[in-house]
């Protein structure tokens, strides 16, 4: 092709196919840095086919995360949609898919969602989550005690990152530890990107039928934890649905296990790639908590971005987004913005910064995030604690590192001490 | 330093609880932020700073008076 007709072809506009690879487990796509500079607000078409806008400087994230008038709501034409084959929710939410409605907070907008957030925002508030730590610890000290018991080598995954977030949702929300395994398979099918469009639906369907059979049991003895609250407070008063009641469980259920799981494993199978910093840690605890809040920048796992619609004409910097037009707000990208985080591919615990946007911005920012950092905090002490000669049990080479849908992660960690 | 915080914008995330815990709070039973020291003294002026820099909600306003 002659070099006048390549330079004729990108004039027009160059659409991107979305989401980018990555080369390196412990490094966002390399594209981004030349997104960043030169084509911050750019066009990428979807695996669904769908176009959306990506953003990947830091503050225009900011910006469009905090602006309600960049709408959550999935049922809105133009909202991009991640995963191929899979139906545009009609307004009525997930009706025709569960039969029992309701659309999760998360991808609803302001008035709804906050009047649906609050109804949980105190069951994740920092000193309610302090407080809940003791109860973490000694979960976290049973499921390495196991590990102990049964290795070496064992694998961290399947032995502590996987069990832990869900025991914790189980405890919280009052249901049988026993329905931790039910949890798990019916998270990771919604949450995967090797799940059938058909496998995911029906998770869908059993978690909702799951928790309409649990919201029945309880109504006649509501009983502790978040649905018996729920039920006794908000669904006896009024004031809640019983298909927004479910929503909101099956939320609470999603959000916090696949993203905890994959986090935890992301963060042992970095430090075991970087020795030197284990061994920081071991010699300074204290500096645990910045090394979570720089491991949390540095290692984004919310590889998608975060999903918009425009509900009017919009800037975002010099670009014109018109109203129905989808916008993913990266995560990623922003938080390797080396405007605000200089050598952002360095993992650096002395970096005094908790303005990572890992958990998003703006009104649905992650509402388990406080729980989260306590879950990443009580297992990376106590793992350090408990196997002092933690390391890899195979090359890193042979780590399995997952791109699924939603979150990046390791599949499995097998580690001796 | 004068610290108000809008209550309609919070979100409850909790964050200027865990960075600046002298000076915010959360309301038991809707985990709204609240301002428990709302004229602090200048020691607490960085936390309070960092901690509306990072609100997720831009609630929390500091002002000034020079």
């Amino acid at each position: 092709m002659a070099a006048a007709d390549r330079e004729q072809q990108t004039d027009e506009p160059s659409v991107i196919s979305y989401p980018l690879k990555r080369t390196s487990p412990f490094e966002p796509p390399a594209e981004y840095a030349c997104l960043r500079a030169n084509d911050p607000v750019t066009r990428v078409r979807l695996v669904s086919g769908d176009e959306a806008w990506l953003v990947t400087r830091y503050h225009d994230v900011k910006a469009v995360l905090a602006d309600t008038r960049f709408s959550a709501d999935a049922t809105r034409a133009g909202f991009p949609r991640f995963r191929t084959g899979f139906p545009r929710l009609a307004a009525g939410g997930v009706k025709n898919i569960t039969r029992t409605g309701g659309l999760m907070f998360m991808r609803l907008d302001p008035p709804k969602h906050d009047v649906l957030r609050q109804m949980v925002t105190s069951e994740f508030s920092t000193h309610r989550m302090r407080a809940f730590r003791p109860w973490i610890a000694q979960k976290v000290e049973g499921l390495v005690d196991e590990l102990i018991a049964a290795g070496p080598p064992a694998d961290l995954v399947s032995a502590v990152a996987l069990p832990l977030p869900s025991l914790v949702i189980c405890e919280m929300l009052g249901v049988p530890a026993e329905d931790r395994a039910f949890f798990e398979e019916q998270g990771s099918l919604l949450m995967s990107a090797k799940a059938t469009q058909r496998q995911s639906l029906v998770a869908l369907k059993t978690l909702a039928e799951y928790f309409e059979r649990l919201v029945t049991e309880k109504e006649s003895a509501p009983g502790p934890g978040i649905i018996g609250r729920l039920i006794a407070e908000r669904l006896h008063t009024g004031q809640l649905e019983r298909e927004d009641l479910i929503a909101t469980l099956r939320l609470l259920v999603i959000a916090g296990h696949e993203t905890t799981a994959s986090m935890i494993g992301l963060m042992f199978a970095g430090l075991l790639a970087r020795p030197g910093e284990l061994a920081l840690l071991r010699a300074q605890p204290d500096l645990i908590p910045a090394a979570i809040e720089e491991m949390l920048r540095h290692h984004t796992m919310t590889m998608m971005g975060l999903p918009r619609v425009a509900t009017e004409d919009l800037m975002i910097g010099s670009t014109l987004i018109r109203a129905g037009e989808g916008v993913i707000a990266s995560v990623v990208a922003a938080n390797w913005d080396p405007s605000v985080f200089p050598d952002p591919d360095r993992c650096d615990f002395s970096r005094r910064d908790r303005q990572h946007v890992a958990f998003g911005f703006g009104v649905h920012q992650c509402l388990g995030q406080m729980l989260a950092r306590i879950e990443l905090a009580v297992v990376l002490e106590t793992v350090l604690r408990r196997m002092p000669h933690l390391a890899l049990a195979v090359p890193f080479e042979r780590l399995r590192f997952r791109e699924d849908l939603l979150v990046f992660g390791v599949d499995e960690l097998p580690v001796a001490w | 330093m004068r610290i108000t915080l809008n209550e309609q914008r919070c979100c409850g995330s909790g964050l200027c609880v865990w960075i600046a815990p002298d000076v915010f709070g959360q309301r038991q039973d809707d985990g709204t932020g609240i301002v428990i020291d709302p004229v602090p003294p200048p020691a607490r002026w960085p936390l309070a700073t960092e901690a509306a820099s990072v609100c997720p909600g831009q609630a929390i306003r500091l002002i000034t008076d020079d």
